[in-house]
C-alpha cells in the first residue's frame, strides 16, 4: 500500500528517508544520510529536529531555535535565515535519530546534544559564509 | 531483472526498511519482512524469478512452488511501483 509521510506518521509509523536539499548541511548530506522520524507524541524543545509543513504544502526538516507567542522559530543548519511564525498544527514529525552513512545516531546522545551546542554557538560565525555561499548559488543561476 | 534504483536497507525499531538513496525518482520506504529483504537483497543484482525461487527455497526452508509463488507477488509489487526492470 502506498502511503505519504504524512499518512504514516499520523498513524504512528515511524518513517526513514533520506533528505533533499542541503538546509540541514554538514550533519544531513542529501540524498545520502538517512532520517528517522516519528509523530510528535510530546512537546517540542528547542534543538529539536522536525518535519513542518509550509504554507505552499512543503514538507521542510529543519531545526527548532525559538518559540514565541505560540509560534515556532524554525532554521536549517546551513541557512542564513529563519522561518518564524510556525503554527504547532504544522509540525507533523520529529528527528528521533538518524544515519550518517552506516552509523545511527540517536539524538538522546551527549555527543550529538554537544555537536547541536557547538553548531548553534558558532552560527554567527558561519553566518557571513553561509549567506556568501547562498549569494553563490544565486549567481550561478 | 533487478532493481532500478540504489537502495539502503536499515533495521529501525525492530522492522526493516529499504530506502532509496541517490538522485531517484522514486524517493520512499519500502517495509520488508525476512523473505521480502532476502529476495530485495538478490535483486540488487541482475536475476531471474526462477534463480530467486531457489534461492528462497533453500534458504527457508520451503518448496520451490511456494517460493514461486512468494517471489512473483514480491516481484510484481515491486514493478506495479517501477522499481524492477
Amino acid at each position: 500500500m502506498n502511503r505519504t509521510i504524512t499518512e504514516m506518521l499520523k498513524t504512528g509509523e515511524k518513517v526513514v528517508q533520506t533528505v533533499n536539499g542541503t538546509s540541514m548541511w554538514p550533519m544531513l548530506r542529501p540524498n545520502k544520510d538517512l532520517v528517522v522520524l516519528k509523530r510528535i507524541t510530546e512537546d517540542m524543545k528547542i534543538n529539536d529536529v522536525v518535519l513542518f509543513k509550509t504554507a505552499s504544502g512543503k514538507l521542510v526538516l529543519h531545526r527548532i531555535i525559538g518559540f514565541k507567542n505560540g509560534f515556532y522559530k524554525m532554521r536549517g543548519d546551513n541557512l542564513a535565515f529563519a522561518e518564524k511564525n510556525v503554527e504547532p498544527k504544522d509540525v507533523i514529525g520529529i528527528l528521533i535519530g538518524f544515519y550518517r552513512g552506516e552509523k545511527y545516531i540517536d539524538v538522546t546522545k551527549k555527543s550529538y546534544k554537544t555537536y547541536v551546542l557547538i553548531s548553534r554557538l558558532t552560527f554567527f560565525a558561519r553566518f557571513p559564509f553561509i549567506l556568501a555561499l547562498k549569494l553563490l548559488r544565486k549567481l550561478k543561476k | 531483472m533487478k532493481l532500478k534504483h540504489n537502495f539502503v536497507i536499515r533495521d529501525v525499531a525492530g522492522e526493516t526498511v529499504a530506502v532509496s538513496v541517490g538522485n531517484n525518482a522514486f524517493r520512499g520506504m519500502i517495509k520488508l519482512n525476512k523473505t521480502g529483504r532476502f529476495v530485495f537483497e538478490n535483486l540488487q543484482m541482475d536475476t531471474n524469478v526462477d534463480e530467486l525461487a531457489e534461492k528462497l527455497s533453500s534458504n527457508f526452508q520451503i518448496t520451490k512452488e511456494e517460493a514461486v509463488i512468494k517471489v512473483e507477488e514480491f516481484v510484481n509489487s515491486l514493478k506495479q511501483n517501477g522499481l524492477v526492470e
